[in-house]
């Protein structure tokens, strides 16, 4: 018998594609072992996190040997398989562009009033497989349009392919079942289960996964056309999860949010919450420019330079409190900075925890703290950091705590504001923020408040909960006053004479402070990581990495630098 | 009638009818069990156990859907898409005689279109609808296998087969007095009697 713990050898086989040899498992299908020499098989109802449907009958491929044609996702790569693709089978090529005929038969073709217009895989692979007229003369089959499938999903069912990607991801993933395919023939349509709706927690991923325009988001609808967009590729800051998305802004607002794939984070998923309501991370009232509270009411204007004068003299003995979702450079920056000044302040992030359904579970992290395992990998803080950040409040709130720093709206968390805490940072001797939100409590508290910049508004690294480093790039054009964390720190570092980061700090943009981070700090320079890498689907963090920041004592000494 | 006849199909918007909750025999409850252990899964049994469900409530109902599932461990809505896929499961009511004309391709070649007329004038209702007295429905599907003998219609469970003008006449008369049970009984696993002295079906002879 053989050994059990000893994973069973997968068996490589030859396979050759459009007579490029390549090398899978067996049993790999034949889109994704095209892949891997880069040939691009169409597809609608095939998707690599669900099961085979195979009933779009788009990804057609000719097999040597035998009589048929087959299709790609249903075919397991066998020892010397030899495929023909589109490109080099006129007859494949045929049957696609004939199949998509068929699809199109009673697709409305309404382009024009269609929100997937410009990001549908109908159009994409009409031009690019069949590009000839309609020839149907005949009367389309009409069907359901504008139905609500529950509180965020709107089906149109004239557009609908019925790949069942929508179905299939209800029974599989989410296991609630709420959707079917009713009907039979040219009169299937998708509906909700009888008394029930399309609403758990990661319902608007259907969406993502619809190929044409049958699924729409409720919430943005009718909105914009996505070519009129600026698309970003970014890493969604609601939880530690570090789900990987694409976001459509115009005009500084988010006007559509995609799941972006990656397998090792969030496959093509996003949860609601991130998705609908990602737009929260921009303040409505905004902080601009720097001010102080005047002592018995109202506020004044003042350079920036007075709050670099108020910090510098204070780095010693100054407590900070961060937002869990600051970068993994600000983080850095601190650390050096207080490690530089021999502080015996300390530096403490907010928790954020949270309890979740069974459901949210699948994708969800019980925090919304997207980057505290940064602060953790630079060894700011220590993996049990909720003590900490609890006790640094309770001297707050006793007037124990002389020079505050604030960095980031969600430094305190909102449940954790009270008046004696509002009262504590008054009393303080120095106390800044950096925030964007102009309707925080915390606005008329602090001594000085500088006008920060939201996690939408800076370019730079995060680390999620399975310590995986990713690129967040910045969704929305920040405001030219505003002065982000890492510029201020950068700047009272220098007052204090610590120059720290390499050039003029005005003049240092996001990207070129991520550059410095990765060649500065020991841990990332030592693994060679460059921020392409790291686009290229995140770089999970070694033990290592793990190491360095397991065993440094949060805030208590700043002594040591990180262990590379 | 209209030239363009729809059959009957279940609106995105609007799932089974709801009714009271579905209380089946305790025969039928035994025999449901009987077929669920026929397969090596609960969920392969969903036909049969439409059928009972049917049985009972005369059309499939949402309690009817509920009550398919609960016996299979299935979702609802699976069960209702096998509801809605075959036209041999009623989505609302019908008569006690139900007339499925047959229109596919060579029953229409031989004559569908007549069929499906005489019996819209006949019972003076459009397809889909139920005469007043309860008695007849009558509505268009697709093949129901018995090409070689069309055009053709089934009623309740029974074929009627090679029909004529006249051949109609005469089953819609001994009907409406013989009142037969044509209907098949997945409870009891029997055929009803029929028509006096007819055969249960022609094709259904040997």
């Amino acid at each position: 018998m053989s050994d059990t713990a000893t994973p069973k050898q997968v068996e490589v086989v030859n396979v050759t594609i459009d007579g490029k040899a390549t090398q899978v498992p067996k049993g790999t299908n034949i889109i994704e072992a095209a892949k891997t020499v880069d040939i691009d098989i169409p597809h609608y109802c095939y998707h690599p996190h669900l099961s085979i449907a195979g009933n779009c009958r788009m990804c057609q491929i000719s097999v040597k040997g035998m009589p048929k044609m087959t299709i790609a996702c249903n075919t397991g790569a066998t020892e010397g398989m030899d495929v023909s693709t589109h490109h080099t089978s006129k007859e494949v090529a045929d049957a696609q562009a004939a199949t998509l005929e068929f699809i199109l038969i009673n697709h409305p073709l309404d382009c024009t009033v269609c929100d997937q217009a410009g990001h549908c895989k109908l159009q994409d692979y009409h031009f690019e497989y069949n590009a000839r007229p309609s020839r149907f003369v005949e009367e389309k089959v009409h069907k359901i349009k504008a139905l609500p499938l529950g509180p965020t999903v709107m089906l149109d069912g004239e557009r609908c392919i019925m790949c069942t990607r929508c179905v299939r991801f209800c029974d599989e993933i989410t296991k609630t079942s709420e959707l079917g395919m009713l009907n039979r023939g040219d009169q299937s349509v998708i509906a909700v289960s009888p008394g029930k709706e399309l609403n758990n927690p990661l319902s608007g991923s259907v969406v993502d996964l619809c190929p044409v325009g049958a699924l729409t988001h409720r919430q943005w609808r009718f909105n914009t056309r996505i070519w009129f967009t600026k698309q970003t590729d970014s890493i969604c800051p609601g939880c530690s999860t570090g789900c990987n998305v694409k976001v459509a802004e115009r005009d500084g607002s988010i006007v559509n949010v995609k799941a972006r794939r990656n397998d090792a984070v969030n496959k093509e998923w996003l949860c609601d919450e991130g998705r609908y309501g990602f737009e929260r991370f921009l303040p409505v009232n905004r902080v601009s420019g720097t001010y102080r509270n005047i002592v018995g009411g109202g506020r004044e204007n003042v350079p920036i330079g007075d709050v670099i004068h108020n910090l510098k003299g204070t780095l010693k003995t100054l407590t900070v409190l961060l937002s869990p979702d600051l970068l993994v450079e600000e983080y850095y920056l601190l650390r050096q900075l207080l490690n530089r000044a021999t502080s015996v302040g300390r530096a403490v992030v907010s928790g954020y925890k949270r309890s979740l359904t069974q459901r949210e579970e699948i994708l969800v992290s019980p925090d919304y703290a997207s980057n505290i395992n940064g602060a953790r990998v630079v060894g700011l803080i220590g993996e049990e950091s909720d003590g900490e950040y609890r006790d640094v409040l309770q001297k707050i709130r006793r007037k124990e705590i002389e020079n505050i720093l604030v960095l980031g709206d969600r430094a305190i968390a909102p449940q954790d504001i009270d008046d004696a805490l509002l009262e504590g940072l008054a009393a303080a001797r120095v106390s800044v923020g950096v925030l964007t939100d102009a309707d925080s409590k915390l606005c008329s508290s602090l001594g000085m408040v500088v006008g920060g910049r939201s996690v939408l508004e800076k370019s730079g690294l995060l680390v999620n909960s399975t310590r995986r480093l990713q690129y967040a790039q910045a969704v929305v054009q920040f405001p030219d006053t505003s002065v982000p964390e890492w510029r201020l720190l950068g700047l009272v570092g220098e007052a204090a004479g610590y120059k720290m980061l390499p050039v003029n700090l005005m003049h240092l943009g996001d990207r070129e402070l991520t550059r410095w981070y990765l060649g500065s700090d020991p841990v990332m320079s030592a693994q060679g990581i460059t921020i392409a890498r790291i686009k290229d689907g995140g770089v999970q963090l070694t033990t290592a990495a793990k190491d360095a920041s397991v065993g440094t004592q949060s805030g208590l000494s700043m002594g040591a630098a990180p262990a590379a | 009638m209209t030239d363009n006849v729809q059959v009957f199909h279940i609106n995105a918007r609007s799932g089974p009818a709801k009714s009271e909750p579905l209380n089946v025999s305790p025969e039928a409850h035994k025999r449901a069990q009987e077929i669920i252990a026929q397969y090596p899964q609960r969920r392969s049994a969903v036909m049969p156990l439409l059928y009972i469900a049917q049985e009972h409530t005369k059309y499939i109902t949402q309690s009817a859907v509920e009550w398919v599932a609960a016996q299979l461990e299935m979702p609802p809505v699976q069960v209702w898409e096998v509801a809605t896929f075959y036209t041999m499961y009623y989505k609302k009511p019908v008569g006690q005689y139900h007339v499925q004309v047959c229109r596919t391709l060579p029953c229409a070649l031989r004559g569908a279109r007549k069929v499906s007329e005489y019996f819209h004038k006949k019972f003076g209702v459009q397809p889909g609808e139920v005469t007043k007295d309860g008695m007849w429905s009558f509505e268009e599907v697709e093949c129901l296998g018995s090409c070689g003998t069309a055009p053709m219609c089934q009623i309740n469970d029974v074929f009627f087969e090679n029909l004529t003008d006249e051949k109609l006449d005469q089953i819609v008369a001994r009907i409406e007095k013989e009142k037969p049970d044509l209907r098949y009984s997945t409870v009891k696993d029997e055929l009803g009697a029929g028509l006096a002295g007819s055969p249960k079906s022609e094709i259904m002879k040997s």
